[in-house]
């Protein structure tokens, strides 16, 4: 799977009622940006390796996070890390993401609910960690 | 630490992500920007420069804010007014943002 049949599979697709709005981002890798409906407010970032399908959600900065309460947070990052389904929490930068991996070798149907989970579980962490913020 | 494993291609990876999401971020802001300069929605923003037909402003700009119950009691408070008396507090509020309008636009010419 590469980005260029993704985004072709993803456009006419729809999974457990969602449908997927994919941007390719221009640059010399190709990313893809994916809007699941009814998840709007985190996008999904995809990039495929030779290794993995990478899908990568963005919830905050370090600078937007109370910074008293920071090792409260990781704490508590690193525990719900483990349950959450199809996910992981990270750090890129000083971005801290939710991101899922997959086989170079998964067919769409796995791909599409890998992006319906991430977007889902974004939003919950959002709310989750909402006290956290400075 | 022993030796970190050669993931260098998907550090890379990692990179490209981060690249997009910044650059969609500055793409956002800037039509986010430039709509609101233009008196426009941020989506007829995206269709004007894309040269699709689009809504030229907003007929009637207009300034909402839904105030709920837990709203007015933090601004009657704010304000030392009843919370009952919410045409007061609603009074109060339209000061405020005029206020704040007044301060901002110090080039309006008024």
């Amino acid at each position: 799977m590469d980005t260029q049949s993704l985004t072709l599979a993803l456009g006419d697709a729809t999974h457990a009622g969602r449908t997927f709005d994919v941007m390719p981002v221009a640059g010399d890798e190709p990313v893809l940006q994916v809007t699941v409906s009814g998840a709007e407010e985190t996008p999904v970032y995809i990039t495929v390796t030779d290794t993995q399908i990478l899908c990568l959600a963005y919830l905050f900065d370090t600078q937007e996070l109370n910074p008293e309460r920071l090792h409260e947070l990781h704490e508590n990052m690193l525990r719900i890390s483990v349950p959450m389904p199809l996910s992981a929490l990270g750090k890129t930068g000083d971005h801290y993401v939710v991101y899922g991996a997959l086989s170079p070798t998964s067919g769409t149907a796995e791909i599409m609910q890998e992006l319906v989970t991430l977007a889902e579980n974004a939003i919950d962490l959002l709310q989750t960690f909402e006290d956290y913020l400075a | 630490m022993a030796k970190k494993p050669d993931w260098s291609k998907e550090e890379q990876a990692v990179q490209a992500v981060q690249l997009a999401f910044d650059l969609s971020n500055d793409i956002q802001r800037a039509f986010r920007v430039s709509a609101a300069l233009q008196d426009m929605s941020t989506a007829d923003m995206v269709r004007k420069v894309l040269q699709l037909p689009y809504r030229r402003a907003r007929a009637r700009p207009r300034l909402t804010v839904t105030l709920k119950d837990e709203d007015f009691e933090l601004l009657a408070q704010k304000y030392r007014l009843d919370p009952q008396d919410r045409a007061a507090i609603r009074h109060r509020v339209a000061e405020e943002l005029q206020g704040f309008a007044r301060n901002y636009l110090t080039d309006s010419g008024h």
